[in-house]
């Protein structure tokens, strides 16, 4: 399981990475997170719906209604511009927090 | 049987609850709780469960609002913000409206708003007039500030004693010797002249002797005539307009002739316009100053100082300079003069010469000063009746303030309205000044009015012309506006700031009441506006009883049934006559006479001597020139001593009666100086009798020194005491008298006591003023006073209906709600005391002889100031505790 501090600061970078690949809407994103992590990223479902709406206040990403044929229509998010350049800093941030984290992990046997 | 759609509408109604939650984020959930179920069903849950399942992994509906929720706040912040410009008109009318119902529907706060200003407003408008006058004397002369005159300070050894008047000579003999004198004009009052034309005839008092140079260097235009040569033939005389219409009517009076005295023909040279109200040279008539030689007066003695010189100056800037040069020429001019006299040149060693000094014309009005620095100037009355004005002004201010605050909670709402609505803070304080002025402006029109219609009043007052012109003047207006916004800023910056700061939130949820929040700051502004009244009401009446004391205070010689009656001319010369014709009259009892106004001897002189005195001590000592029976007559008491006898020869013109003072002066009793040889103005003699103390002055100047000396032929005012009985008989018998022994002069007389109390009236007058405007303030705080009280009871209304309901009478409540008040004006009281003590006291200080300040006054007016609080505030409270306290309960 993931920490609550953790998933907090998470969300909107595995968002923006989903979006990033092609525009979807909440409840594809929420099942796409579940089957990549096998559950152990657990969105609470309501909650991602205010981070949406936060991100497209951002100007991280755009939203449309789509109506889908025999289907209910869907609310369609997309990253925009500003989402790309955010994602890659976050990107970038996790790297080297990973790259940290997994340095000073490392048996001190190996340093010399 | 599970169904879906209602078990979502159920769920949807749920989060409604939310205030968060608005239509669209609902929809999204919705749209997720249905594909979850979707999901949960092809798992293979029954519909139940699988519903119950989705609604579990949405999560917590209120912790979605809550995220929700912080998303507007973000955007709240976010926003914008709107920048609306300055002041849209539309708005502006708006608040006008918002005014007017305001006003319409609270016309009595309204009123007393509106009238309480204007009330201040027109006092001080009416006090300014006055000042303005004041302060504008002798300015309309064109050279005013390069026009001075010559005035000195004697040295001596009760100090340094000052006076306006000069040598005679001095004028020319100064403009020839200091270059940076351009000229120098003599003045001097010739006294009454007989004047006659045809059958004309007037004793004229106000005539002027003056240098040629006079119409030139003073601005009093010519109507008539040339004013570069109308002074210079000795027999020429100038009236002013009205005189001229006395005497000639419509007729050119230029070129008439006019008999002074009976005995001089002086030709008529010219006509000026009437005197501007604000000169402190007054007069009806103009004559050359040599024609003072033809009434007598030697005007090339250099031993009195009798005359008034003006000087002009090149660059007035010079001012200081020119005195000590004048000084110096006196001083050099003196030595010339015993300059064959060694025993005077021994004498004059150490004698201290008069310091000479020049007083701006502009500045005689307000800061002259007379003898032992005596102010005689009205600087004083300037600065207290501006404070007065200024205390005025602000009390009126204070209510405007307090009333506005006061019903600022009852418009709360309104502002929170406004500013939901999007007003800027700006805007409602805006709002607020502009409220403020529109009632300033109204309350300024009503002054205005007000000043119109009650100026002849204040006229008749203060005695003086005020035109309303005055009022109209660009300066002034400028002055006023500046005020009017000034007061209206002032006034409106409580509330407005106040209310403007209120959050609208706040207002809406709790209803809060602006106005009550601040009850401390209120009440002290009542009490600092009780504090003013009661010390206005101290002052005045500290006032009034000086000059209730000076009018009754003892002047040490009897003065009721005492007559003085001016001889003019060849009347002198009858004195003695008509002095045996009074005496054959069983209506008089007493006659005698004097040299000089006998209510008013001013004339004195350094440098007597006596024996054992100190010959380096110069002191200064009145004198009296009298006929024999002058302290019989007057009923002068003596401390020591006789008085003058006609059976010793050396009494006429060689022996002295002196006062006390001067007794207290050469350091001896009473007993001790009778017999001491004295030698003051020429004349060697003994000291017959000491004078108890009398005042030969009216009692608002110092009794000082005073000799007596008898020679009846210098008298020029016969003093007359009636028998008891009938005064009008007794009149009749002295004009018969005069009748037959100056059958071409009119008969003139005034009592002594009439003489006395004209010379309080000036007192009187700033009595009468004082008292008007403490009315006027008292008025206005009483407005204020009632307003607010009237507001706080109204806002406790329903603690007053609790109150009654629960068994308080009628007489509880209005005690309460009194007692309140009550407390501040005491407070007010113990704050004013000191102030008016104060005020009172160096008011008091201009008077030698002055009354006592006493305390049962401070206690009278704080009584009657906190009745009259009791009062106004009483009436509310009544109408508050009688009211049904149904009405006030069931308003909850």
């Amino acid at each position: 399981m993931v920490s609550k501090q953790l998933m907090a600061a998470s969300t909107r970078p595995i968002i923006l990475a989903i979006l990033n690949r092609d525009e979807d809407y909440g409840y594809r994103i929420i099942r796409k997170v579940r089957s990549i992590s096998g559950g152990n990223l657990e969105w609470t479902d309501g909650m991602l719906y205010p981070v949406l709406q936060r991100m497209e206040m951002d100007g991280l990403i755009t939203s449309r209604w789509k109506a889908a044929e025999n289907s209910r229509p869907r609310r369609y998010y997309r990253i925009t511009e500003a989402g790309r350049r955010e994602l890659e800093t976050e990107l970038a941030g996790w790297r080297s927090v990973w790259e940290a984290l997994s340095a000073f992990s490392r048996p001190v046997l190996n340093e010399k | 049987m599970f169904d879906l759609e209602k078990a979502v509408k159920e769920w949807k109604r749920e989060l409604f609850r939310q205030d968060a939650l608005e239509e669209g984020l609902v929809a999204d959930l919705e749209l997720q709780l249905r594909d979850n179920y979707e999901e949960m069903k092809s798992e293979g849950r029954s519909e139940e469960e699988a519903f119950q399942a989705a609604v579990a992994r949405l999560g917590d509906p209120a912790s979605i609002a809550a995220e929700y929720g912080k998303n507007r706040a973000v955007a709240l912040d976010r926003r914008r913000p709107v920048r609306p410009g300055r002041f849209f008109t539309a708005l502006g009318a708006s608040y006008f409206k918002t005014a007017w119902r305001k006003m319409k529907r609270q016309k009595g706060y309204a009123l007393i708003n509106i009238a309480s200003l204007a009330v201040g407003l027109a006092g001080a408008l009416f006090i300014w007039l006055w000042v303005h006058d004041e302060l504008s004397y002798d300015k309309f002369h064109a050279n005013a500030r390069s026009l001075f005159r010559v005035e000195q300070d004697q040295a001596g050894g009760q100090g340094n004693f000052h006076v306006y008047v000069t040598q005679p000579p001095m004028g020319p003999a100064i403009q020839a010797a200091i270059p940076e004198i351009e000229s120098a004009v003599r003045a001097s009052r010739t006294g009454g002249l007989l004047v006659r034309t045809g059958d004309k005839v007037f004793i004229e008092s106000r005539v002027q002797a003056v240098d040629p140079r006079f119409l030139e260097d003073f601005t009093f235009p010519l109507l008539r005539g040339d004013k570069g040569t109308a002074l210079q033939n000795p027999n020429s005389i100038l009236l002013t307009e009205e005189a001229a219409a006395k005497y000639f009517g419509p007729e050119d009076p230029l070129g008439k002739t006019l008999v002074v005295n009976n005995t001089l023909s002086l030709s008529v040279t010219g006509v000026l316009e009437k005197l501007p109200e604000n000169s402190s040279i007054g007069f009806d008539m103009l004559v050359p100053f040599e024609f003072l030689r033809a009434l007598g007066v030697d005007i090339d003695a250099w031993g009195t100082n009798s005359i008034i010189t003006y000087v002009r100056l090149r660059d007035p800037a010079a001012a200081g300079t020119v005195g000590k040069k004048i000084t110096q020429d006196m001083i050099a001019r003196f030595y010339e003069s015993i300059r064959d006299n060694p025993q005077a040149q021994a004498a004059a060693r150490n004698r201290r010469f008069p310091q000479y000094m020049l007083m701006p014309l502009t500045d005689i009005r307000l800061k002259a000063v007379f003898g032992f620095g005596q102010a005689v100037g009205t600087i004083q009355s300037v600065k207290s009746f501006s404070l007065i004005a200024l205390l005025v002004l602000l009390i009126a201010c204070i209510n405007f303030m307090n009333l506005a605050t006061a019903r600022s909670a009852g418009r709360a709402k309104e502002v929170g309205l406004r500013k939901v609505s999007g007003a800027l803070r700006s805007q409602v304080v805006t709002q607020f000044y502009g409220e403020s002025i529109l009632t300033t402006f109204l309350a300024l029109s009503a002054a205005l009015l007000a000043v119109a219609a009650l100026r002849p009043a204040f006229n008749t007052l203060t005695g003086k012309q005020i035109s309303f012109a005055a009022l109209l003047s660009p300066s002034f207006l400028a002055g006023l506006l500046a005020a009017v916004v000034l007061t209206a800023v002032i006034a409106g910056s409580y509330p407005s700031l106040l209310l403007s700061s209120l959050r609208p939130a706040a207002v809406f949820r709790s209803g809060a009441k602006a106005g009550g929040r601040n009850p401390l700051l209120r009440r002290a502004l009542v009490t600092v506006q009780f504090g003013m009244s009661i010390v206005l009401v101290i002052v005045m009446g500290v006032v009034s009883r000086q000059v209730g004391f000076m009018r009754a205070k003892s002047l040490g010689f009897e003065q009721e049934r005492l007559i003085n009656i001016p001889l003019r001319g060849e009347a002198r010369e009858a004195y003695r006559a008509l002095k045996n014709e009074l005496l054959r009259s069983p209506l008089v009892s007493a006659v005698t006479g004097t040299s000089q106004v006998p209510t008013f001897i001013s004339a004195n002189s350094w440098g007597a001597q006596w024996e054992g005195s100190d010959p380096e001590n110069r002191v200064l000592i009145g004198i009296t020139v009298a006929d024999f029976d002058y302290p019989e007559t007057l009923g002068i008491t003596l401390a020591a001593g006789r008085s003058f006898s006609r059976e010793r020869a050396t009494d006429e013109g060689g022996a002295f009666l002196v006062n006390e003072e001067t007794v207290r002066l050469m350091g001896l009793s009473p007993q001790d100086a009778v017999g001491k040889s004295f030698n003051f103005q020429g004349i060697r003699g003994p000291i017959v009798g000491v004078m108890k103390n009398y005042h030969y002055k009216p009692v608002s100047n110092p009794l000082e020194p005073m000799a007596v000396i008898i020679r009846p032929a210098a008298v020029q005012f016969a003093v007359v005491r009636l028998a008891g009985g009938d005064t009008r008989a007794a009149l009749r018998e002295v004009e018969k008298a005069w009748r037959n022994v100056n059958p071409r002069y009119p008969f003139e007389y005034e009592f002594f006591d009439d003489a006395f109390a004209e010379s309080y009236a000036q007192y009187e007058r700033m009595g009468k003023l004082l008292r008007w405007f403490s009315v006027l303030a008292v008025f206005v705080a009483c407005l204020g006073l009632f307003g607010l009280a009237s507001f706080l009871a109204e806002q406790r209304r329903r603690e007053i209906g609790v109150r009654r309901v629960l068994g308080a009478s009628e007489g509880q409540v209005v005690g309460l709600l009194t007692r309140e008040f009550a407390k501040w004006v005491v407070l007010a009281n113990l704050i004013a005391w000191p102030a008016a003590y104060f005020a009172a006291r160096s008011w008091l200080r201009k008077f030698p002889y002055r009354t006592d300040i006493p305390p049962v006054l401070f206690v009278l007016a704080g009584a009657a100031a906190l009745a009259v609080a009791v009062l106004t505030v009483s009436g509310q409270a009544w109408k508050a505790a009688r009211s049904n306290p149904a009405g006030a309960l069931k308003y909850e």
